[in-house]
């Protein structure tokens, strides 16, 4: 198995009448050159789907339609980071929580102390039936809690040089605390009297420096540093952030790793392709699992106390970093429901927060000629001004609550279900058209029937349906929207599917394939369905933007996503009031561009694949 | 490059001089026809031959000015149609010809026949469209040209859909079709290859009957050998976009004189005794947008040397004086001869 | 008209023993060769059609109808007709790519003879390393979405012939064995001309060391000189590796060239079986004899007379009462219009079904 017959034997013409004595051709594929010198390198060339994509970034519009989807994720991936009540760093002491603590620590140490004295006997003897404290050594380490708490807040919050009365108290408690199991009746009472009044001096001693009354005296206290934002963002959220991190620079790592590890070796990076993508997606896992550990992890779905901390002046900072926009998605402002966006207002509001010009302003009583009292707008720590352009750049909802912020953080609701159920009924699209297009016969007509079927129900009707039977607190109705849009959605791609396998089946390299051996699945498999996938990707990005279109609509007919989750059609059903027209205006338009850029993306797909359309 | 013209010959029905047709590609500018000169008289068939890639449908197609622009336009050189350069025909005078003057009938019958139309309505369109007669009478014309390209029962067929047919009777429907202005001149592209063969025979019988009587010049481009042996009075070699030898028919069979022409008859079976090894042409026809400097035949040719790289060898007349004129494109002929 | 197409992967229909119609009438045209590799006997294949709103079974397409060959070892059987005859069906029924209604097919390759129609699935998929096929058209034939060493190589790594690195260097020394450079081994199909996608396929086909290959009109997509190249390679692998040829083709040249023996189709039945020497000078059957004068010869001095057949090929649904040739047939007789011709042996290599040829030469001994 070695000579190359072509290639040595053309020489060899043996009839008679023979006319040529050509030197031997070289191999073919190859025209003639200079003699072969040390083995070539291997050739590589762009596969199909290389050539797609580069077919689909030559239009202009597609690569306009992918970079605003692109910014579009990235707003809704990095929403927390952008809009939020709370601030990135917060540098300060939380005056409220020393007061307390440093007022209500000679309380509870009296109730420890009692406690202690009395001993078990008292304690079950008092017992009453709706106690819920029923043990005494349980009921000691409550107190006990109490006690530590307090004390760890004071300590936090005080400088080293002014913790000695504390160390003191701690260790007369400690004291009385040996006392109480060992010693006498009346040495415990001595010992207890003795800490109360520690306790009370503590109280007076460590008076804390109000800064509004410098004058009054007092501790200065140390402030400590908290990152609430950081805090805040969920193990999910950081996952995706630094994917999306790692998916936005991925040109110029990868030609990092390409160069250095894979030493530019055309055959170990076409198969490291896989490995890249799994390292990617290791990776975020890693770090959302190492920030979960680390830095925090509770979703934040309430209204953080620190913006209203900050502006009473119970939490005093030395170095607060607010968000760009510090406003939180669910943080309601109730004096400023439906504000227009505040770069239209003209000055509504006068410097004392009342509403003094506009459709707001209080007119006097007919009858009367007084004006009825109003209640002011308050500007939060943080907060752009009352009539700064900034403070509410798309207007406010019913309760105040800031449109951009909501809509960034709707974003993610928005984005996601087009996406996770374009996944879902992609899937089951796939694999229901395959086996009706390989297998044909009576499985084909089962299925085709089966499709039939359910492309005659209304999809929109069935999903309100669906959404208005099942409880909210079994099945939250975000996942029913989604498990329903893809239930009802996959007709179109199976058809799609079915119709590629049909074709597929008889061309010849299917045929060879059976020819050679190959068993049913890796024929349907590794032949058949690469060749299939053209026409649902193009499916699947008009699938994505109905989804989102679907979603919006439940949404805005009231029946989508609870409060205060916000979803963009959640926010067009706030108000039907045309004259609360950014209500309106920019969720739609938002929708109508994330619609359009997949519609684009879809067109442009399919452009790509036709093999006529070469731009 | 001009051909030479004896005074005793009748003027040329259709005469190429220079054509130059050049198609944008994403790879490049594709010189699929790059200075093609050729001649056909009346009455007589001009056999284009050459391999897949080689232009001679884009010479066929242009012609008739149907290759689409973008991404192809014609970039030189004439095309006379009884003496008149038919490059400058505006859209309107070239719709007058296409169809009346010059008729063309394609490879494939069935994507070339209209599916949704029967086939008198589609004869009858181009009778009524260039005659300017009535649908009665269009019809019995329609009717008359199926029986004259030999298909039974012509009154029963003219009704039909093309799908009802067999892939030889489209052909003649199409001859039929392109034969209802009586045109003076008629292209067949490939009009046999998808056939089989004893449908192929009667095909190219049905042509040069109908050639007989009318007087037709017939322009027949194929890529097989046999064909133009039976059916052709001069024949023109066609490789990479030019004319590498023209000859009459007897002549080019009996003695051909370029590389490419004698390495294709080696290559014929037919040619080959039993047994015998086929010679082949090593290498593939180039590709369009990168055709190699000088002589495009030099990659393959066995006996190429550097001036074939050089410069590209000129269509001379290499016949003597008083013989038919025998064109060849080679710098080496005395080389040639020996092979 | 809906003419249902079997199911890809049915099981055989047990037509080992359920002979084939034509059998039942009269014997088909088949000429035995000493110790074959392969044996074929009344192959059949009909195709279903359904009419109406229920989809009554009203008749068959009679695509292949009652085809009898043996093919010797490293020898080349060539079988010729025009479309519709029913080769390429009957190449793909004998690898079982289409399940056939009726006939045997034993195949001797590994000493025994095998029924292949009586095969398990899994008894099947062995065998078929050994038979093999090439395809008509190189476009359609490579995956285009497979690299050009994953479609040499995954028979191998699917049959457990090698493995890994082993693979990559059995495909490359392939690809150099039909003429192809081993680096490009990493493009796709598409970067190939159709001459070389052919050698792809051709290589293909080789790598699992067959013993028999179907040439299924192998080199009708590509131009003359191109054909040359690709034939030339079939004669060189049949002789290095002792191969076995069915080469299906409708251009008879080069059926000349390649063959050792002829078989020609008309409309699902073989007409006519001769060495090729015979078959070309001395033409039994009057299709054969229309067949080869319709060839256009390369050569102007000659004009022969032509034998121009009336009509067309009539439909395999509806053949024709008793010769299907004879509404064609320039010498058809009464007697061809009622009855289909029994084979005539004109030689022990050499048989002819028709009428005509029968009474000059007497009727043919029972068929092998």
């Amino acid at each position: 198995m070695s000579t190359t017959p072509t290639g040595a034997s053309d020489a060899r013409a043996t009839a008679p009448g023979a006319r040529t004595t050509e030197p031997s051709p070289p191999p073919l594929g190859v025209p003639p050159g200079p003699p072969p010198g040390p083995p070539a390198a291997i050739e590589y060339s762009r596969d199909y789907w290389d050539g797609v994509f580069q077919q689909l970034g030559r239009r202009r519009r597609v690569r306009w339609a992918l970079a605003l989807l692109a910014l579009l994720y990235g707003l809704a991936i990095y929403a927390p980071l952008i809009a939020n009540d709370r601030p990135y760093v917060l540098d300060a002491v939380d005056l409220r929580e020393f007061s307390s603590a440093q007022r209500s620590l000679s309380g509870v140490t009296t109730n420890y102390a009692r406690l202690m004295r009395e001993g078990e006997a008292a304690f079950t003897a008092g017992l009453r039936p709706e106690s819920q404290v029923r043990s005494f050594s349980e009921a000691l380490a409550i107190e006990r809690a109490a006690v530590d708490m307090r004390v760890t807040a004071m300590r936090r919050a005080l400088p080293d040089d002014a913790a000695a009365p504390l160390d003191e108290y701690e260790k007369e408690l400690a004291a009385f605390e040996s006392l109480a199991i060992s010693g006498s009746a009346d040495q415990v009472s001595t010992a207890e009297r003795g800490l109360r009044d520690t306790a009370r001096e503590l109280r007076n001693a460590l008076t804390p420096l109000d800064l509004r009354n410098p004058d009054a005296g007092g501790v200065q206290l140390v402030p400590s540093k908290a990152y609430p934002l950081f805090e805040s963002i969920s193990r999910a959220s950081a996952f995706f952030m630094s994917l999306w991190l790692c998916v936005l620079t991925w040109p110029l790592w990868n030609r990092l790793v390409n160069r250095v590890v894979l030493k530019g070796d055309r055959t170990r990076i076409r198969r490291a392709r896989r490995w890249k993508f799994g390292a990617v997606l290791g990776f975020a896992a890693l770090f959302a699992w190492v920030w979960g550990a680390t830095v925090g992890g509770s979703a934040a779905f309430e209204t953080s106390p620190y913006k209203a901390g900050l502006t009473s002046g119970d939490i005093v900072a030395l170095r607060v970093v607010m968000p760009p926009v510090a406003m939180g998605f669910a943080e309601t402002h109730i004096n400023e429901a439906f504000r227009p966006p505040t770069w239209t207002a003209l000055s509504e509001l006068d410097e004392d927060g009342f509403y003094v010009r506009g459709s707001r302003t209080p007119l006097p009583d007919p009858v009367t000629g007084i004006v009825p009292p109003a209640s002011p707008v308050e500007v939060r720590y943080g907060e752009p001004g009352l009539n700064h352009p900034l403070r509410y750049p798309l207007g406010t909802d019913k309760v105040g609550q800031d449109l951009l912020s909501r809509l960034l953080w709707g974003a993610r609701i928005s984005l996601t279900v087009g996406l996770i159920s374009t996944t879902l009924l992609v899937t089951i699209g796939v694999i229901l058209g395959s086996l009706a297009g390989y297998a044909g016969g009576r499985l084909d007509i089962a299925i085709s029937r089966v499709i039939e079927v359910v492309q005659a129900f209304p999809a929109f009707f069935l999903i309100l349906v669906a959404v208005a039977v099942i409880p909210s607190d079994v099945v939250p109705p975000i996942y029913s929207i989604v498990i329903v849009i893809a239930l009802v959605g996959w007709t179109g791609v199976a058809r799609l599917v079915r119709g590629e396998f049909l074709k597929l089946k008889s061309q010849d390299f299917v045929v060879a394939a059976r020819a050679l051996g190959f068993g049913t699945t890796r024929v349907v498999f590794r032949h058949i369905l690469p060749n299939a996938l053209g026409p649902v990707l193009v499916a699947a990005s008009f699938a994505v933007a109905s989804g989102i279109l679907i979603e919006s609509s439940i949404s805005f007919l009231g029946f989508g996503v609870k409060l205060p989750i916000p979803s963009w059609g959640t926010v067009i059903n706030e108000s039907r009031d045309p004259s609360h027209w950014w209500i309106q205006v920019f969720p739609g338009f938002l929708i109508f561009v994330t619609v359009f850029c997949y519609n684009l993306v879809g067109e442009g797909l399919r452009d790509a694949l036709d093999p006529r359309m070469k731009v | 490059m001009q051909a030479k013209s004896t005074p005793s010959e009748q003027p040329a029905l259709l005469e190429l001089d220079g054509l130059q047709v050049h198609f944008q590609t994403e790879d490049g500018t594709s010189r699929a026809v790059d200075g093609v000169s050729y001649r056909l008289r009346a009455g007589e068939t001009l056999g284009i031959v050459g391999e897949s890639g080689c232009g001679k449908s884009v010479t066929a197609l242009s012609i008739l000015q149907l290759v689409p622009d973008p991404p192809g336009r014609i970039v030189g050189g004439r095309i006379l149609f009884e003496g008149q350069d038919l490059v400058r025909f505006s859209e309107a005078q070239m719709r007058k010809v296409r169809g009346n003057d010059i008729a063309m009938i394609f490879q494939e019958p069935m994507t070339a026949l209209n599916p949704v139309f029967t086939v008198g309505d589609q004869i009858a369109e181009t009778v009524r469209l260039h005659r300017g007669v009535g649908k009665a009478e269009a019809r019995q014309r329609a009717i008359e040209m199926l029986t004259k390209v030999g298909i039974p029962s012509p009154e029963q067929r003219v009704d039909e859909y093309p799908h009802q047919l067999s892939g030889g009777m489209r052909q003649r429907v199409m001859i039929a079709m392109a034969m209802s202005c009586d045109p003076k001149l008629l292209i067949a592209d490939e009009p046999t290859t998808a056939l089989d063969v004893t449908i192929q025979a009667q095909v190219l019988d049905l042509i040069r009957g109908l050639q007989a009587e009318s007087g037709l010049g017939v322009l027949l481009i194929t890529h097989d050998l046999g064909v133009v042996a039976e059916n052709a009075n001069h024949v023109a070699v066609m490789y990479a976009g030019k004319v590498v030898e023209y000859a009459p028919v007897a002549e080019l069979f009996a003695r051909p004189r370029h590389p490419y022409t004698i390495g294709l008859f080696r290559s014929l079976p037919d040619l080959a005794a039993p047994g015998e090894r086929l010679q082949t042409i090593p290498g593939i026809v180039p590709a369009a947008h990168a055709f190699p400097s000088g002589c495009r035949f030099r990659t393959r040719c066995p006996i190429a040397v550097d001036h074939c790289a050089a410069v590209e060898p000129p269509l001379v007349d290499s016949a003597g004086p008083g013989l038919p004129e025998h064109t060849v494109a080679c710098h080496r002929l005395e080389e040639a001869a020996k092979l | 008209m809906n003419v249902s197409t079997p199911h890809a992967g049915a099981v055989p229909t047990g037509a080992a023993a359920a002979p084939s119609a034509l059998a039942r009438e009269v014997p088909p045209v088949h000429v035995a060769v000493p110790d074959p590799l392969l044996s074929v006997a009344g192959l059949e294949k009909l195709f279903p059609i359904h009419r109406g709103v229920f989809s009554r079974h009203v008749g068959d397409v009679r695509a292949v109808d009652g085809v009898s060959f043996d093919v010797g070892k490293r020898e080349t059987l060539s079988l010729v007709g025009e479309s519709g005859c029913g080769k390429t069906t009957a190449g793909r029924s004998l690898l079982r790519l289409i399940e056939p209604t009726g006939g045997r097919a034993a195949y001797f390759g590994s000493g025994a003879g095998v029924e292949l129609f009586d095969l398990s699935r899994g008894d099947l998929r062995r065998v078929r390393r050994d038979l093999q096929i090439i395809f008509q058209d190189p476009f359609s034939s490579l995956n285009p979405r497979m690299t050009v060493a994953n479609i040499i190589g995954e028979g191998l790594r699917v049959h457990g012939l090698a493995r890994g690195e082993a693979v990559d260097e059995q495909v490359a020394e392939l690809m150099q064995i039909v003429g192809l450079r081993p680096e490009a081994r990493n493009r796709f199909p598409h970067e190939f001309s159709g001459g070389q996608r052919q050698r792809i396929g051709i290589a293909r086909a080789l790598a699992l060391k067959p013993k028999f290959i179907v040439c299924d009109e192998a080199v009708s997509a590509l131009d003359v000189s191109i054909q040359a190249q690709v034939v030339n390679l079939l004669k060189d692998l049949q002789g290095e590796f002792g191969l076995s040829y069915l080469f299906i083709a409708h251009d008879i040249s080069i059926v000349k060239y390649i063959s050792d023996r002829i078989a020609v189709m008309y409309l699902g039945r073989i007409v006519e079986t001769a060495t090729t020497k015979e078959l070309f000078e001395r033409p039994a059957h009057p299709y054969t004899q229309a067949l080869l004068s319709a060839v256009p010869h390369p050569d102007p001095t000659q004009r022969r007379q032509r034998i121009l057949l009336q009509g067309d090929v009539p439909s395999p649904i509806n053949p024709p009462a008793g010769c299907h040739f004879h509404t064609r047939c320039p010498v058809a007789i009464a007697r061809c219009r009622t009855e289909y011709p029994a084979p005539t042996a004109i030689s022990p290599t050499h048989q002819a079904a028709c009428h005509l040829v029968e009474q000059h030469a007497g009727p043919a001994p029972a068929a092998g």
